[in-house]
């Protein structure tokens, strides 16, 4: 039986790619997804698969599909508030499940940010993908960082200094300001705050320094 | 109980009789002058204590993130304003002015006389209120130094020169505005209008607030901090306000008596005329309009609260309330964001009031030749006031001064302009490094030490 990731890309392989092509895409996927540890990002798992069925050329259509696909599932499934961007199970989300279970303080800061921002899980992730485009130029570093944000998990955690970090917070309240207003974005930030400062870890870490 | 009076002065009657002619009539002039003064100066405390009512409103009308800001603006654009009026801005304003244009001499007073000095306390303060204006409109976006230069310069050129063209000259000569016979009692145009169309420049130089208006064009409701703070500061202008105009005869006779009703009852009437607007337009009565009602009222019957009749100062009132509801709304329709409506307020009440004290002028009612006058003012002191700050502001933020970064904006400008906040007990935010261990916050430590590692 397919879990969720597995059926995101099955139906991904049937809606970019030629029926001719399908079985050999589905090939790579059985492959790839023997060794969870090794599982590619979203962005190189298109380039390999379009790669194994012959049509590099539809590799960039290939991974939106897979993107849109991946996010309309996250939403379709999750509950209102913090729910609505929680990682999805995955493989490799299921492999290192302890890891997991603990995401980053940023990363917590970030999606009750976003959460509390957009309770009904609606443009969460487009407000998110906003804040990275303004601080983050290079755009496979911003996909993964997105991935990871909406992922979290541990395991995969890109190197991200302080700076940037602050960088994308500052991002996301722009953003914030800029989609539902000052004052919301003043809220969602006051309240990521307090919910980063229960965390005991963030007496280690503590949250102003993101700001 | 009169009776009684009158046999405890009838001494004093007769031993003033009993004292040569030429010493009584000294005696009399010295006194009167003292009493003049004494009024003036009390008055001029009254205006001096309007800076407290602006600080408040202004601060509760803006988020907490930013209350020291707006505070330390409104405290120090009095002090540095001041200065810079003291040294050029009374001799501009009220020097001899045989041109019509602008004053030539009296500069940092070095020719003062003794009634020089209380006028010019009295009209410091005058001034201070034009600039303080301006700070209202800008808040919770603008860099603290890039406000106090323009403000010195609004306080030391700006507005002098407008003035002397209004009120000139108390020595030598008259402003051209005064020549033709423009009315403008105590500054509905010179102090409000000029401080607005300034603080209208400063606003459009800096732009909107971050997310004040959405992508398409709709204003957003950024609501302050506190409406105790915004109450309070509306119940001390409008305290203040009695001495604005009051003092503005420059003598205390009974001619203060009228000028004091007006002034209470158009305040009184622009909340009437903002709250039945408000109705008008099925709005709810929010508070911080109805306070700038009073105060849209306070600054119409500026200009002929000594030249109508109670009645009118009513009227005058009534229509000004509705004028900062409706001048509210333009602005919006424009996108320009003034935090607190001082555009409306002391902008475009100050036009009305200016005509409207040509309109119901006592004894020419609506005298088109007095509202020809009144046109050409109101309208010179724009084309003075607007062009000039904006190019000031414009300068200064070509100097990288005037707009705060995106990232000030969502700190506020009390911890990145000042690190000190309003309310350290309920914002929890790393201070200073110079302060942090005197105020010895965990939170803040940890922070730096993270910076470090």
């Amino acid at each position: 039986m397919l879990n969720g990731y597995d059926a995101i890309v099955h139906a991904t392989v049937r809606e970019v790619l030629p029926p001719s092509s399908q079985t050999l895409a589905l090939a790579a996927w059985e492959d790839q997804s023997i060794d969870p540890a090794r599982q590619p990002s979203l962005r190189e798992l298109s380039r390999q698969l379009c790669a194994a069925a012959g049509h590099t050329e539809l590799a960039d259509r290939f991974y939106a599909v897979l993107l849109r696909r991946f996010f309309a599932q996250q939403r379709a499934h999750a509950s209102p508030a913090v729910e609505a961007i929680k990682p999805m199970p995955s493989r490799q989300t299921e492999a290192s499940a302890d890891a997991a279970a603990q995401p980053p303080l940023f990363a917590v800061m970030v999606r009750s940010f976003l959460a509390q921002l957009h309770p009904d899980g609606r443009n969460g992730n487009d407000t998110l993908a906003g804040a990275l485009a303004r601080a983050i130029p290079d755009r496979d570093r911003r996909l993964t960082l997105e991935r990871w944000l909406v992922r979290g998990d541990a395991a995969n955690a890109p190197v991200c200094g302080l700076e940037q970090q602050r960088a994308i917070m500052h991002g996301l309240y722009v953003q914030a300001c800029e989609d539902v207003g000052p004052v919301a974005a003043d809220n969602a930030l006051a309240h990521a705050l307090r919910q980063v400062r229960a965390d005991p870890r963030a007496a280690r870490e503590p949250p102003e320094r993101w700001l | 109980m009169y009776a009684d009076r009158y046999r405890l002065l009838l001494p004093a009657v007769l031993a003033a009789l009993l004292v040569p002619g030429p010493a009584l009539a000294t005696d009399t002039d010295s006194l009167r002058i003292a009493v003049d003064t004494v009024w003036m100066i009390t008055a001029g405390i009254l205006v001096f204590f309007m800076q407290a009512g602006f600080a408040l409103l202004e601060s509760g009308m803006a988020r907490a993130k930013n209350t020291v800001n707006v505070l330390m603006k409104n405290y120090t654009d009095v002090c540095f304003g001041s200065i810079a009026f003291f040294a050029v801005g009374y001799g501009l304003m009220f020097g001899s002015n045989p041109s019509g244009w602008v004053g030539e001499d009296h500069f940092l007073l070095l020719r003062g006389e003794q009634l020089d000095y209380g006028l010019l306390f009295f009209q410091t303060m005058f001034a201070a209120t034009a600039a303080t204006i301006v700070s209202g409109a800008m808040a919770e976006r603008t860099r603290y130094r890039g406000y106090i230069i323009g403000s010195v310069f609004i306080m030391g050129l700006i507005y002098p020169i407008f003035g002397a063209w209004a009120w000139g000259s108390l020595y030598d000569g008259n402003g051209w505005l005064k020549r033709m016979g423009f009315i403008d009692f105590a500054g509905s145009t010179v102090v409000h209008s000029v401080g607005a169309w300034c603080a209208l420049a400063g606003v459009l130089a800096v732009g909107p607030r971050l997310g004040r208006f959405s992508s398409d064009s709709r204003p957003r409701h950024i609501p302050g901090h506190s409406l105790p703070l915004v109450a309070l500061g509306g119940f001390i202008l409008w305290f203040g306000w009695f001495g604005f105009n009051g003092g503005s005869v420059a003598k205390a006779d009974a001619s203060i008596g009228l000028i004091v009703l007006n002034t209470h009852l158009a305040a009184a009437a622009g909340v009437a005329g903002a709250a039945f607007t408000l109705l008008l337009l099925r709005r709810p009565l929010l508070a911080t309009m109805l306070v700038n009602g009073s105060i849209g009222g306070l600054v119409s019957i500026t200009a002929g609260a000594a030249s109508m009749s109670p009645s009118f100062a009513l009227l005058t009132g009534l229509i000004a309330g509705a004028v900062v509801i409706v001048a509210g709304e333009l602005l919006l329709s424009l996108r320009i964001d003034d935090v607190v409506g001082a555009v409306p307020v002391h902008g475009f009440c100050g036009v009305w009031g200016t005509l409207a004290a040509g309109l119901f002028l006592d004894g020419r009612l609506f005298d088109p030749q007095q509202m020809l006058v009144q046109i050409i003012g109101v309208g010179a002191a724009f084309l003075w006031s607007f062009p000039t700050a904006y190019l000031l502001f414009w300068a200064i933020a070509k100097l990288g001064g005037l707009r705060c970064t995106t990232h000030q904006e969502q700190r506020g400008l009390d911890y990145t302009e000042h690190y000190e906040l309003a309310y350290p007990e309920f914002q929890r935010q790393p201070l200073h490094p110079a302060i942090e261990d005197a105020v010895g916050d965990r939170a803040t430590q940890e922070v730096r030490r993270a910076e470090r590692v």
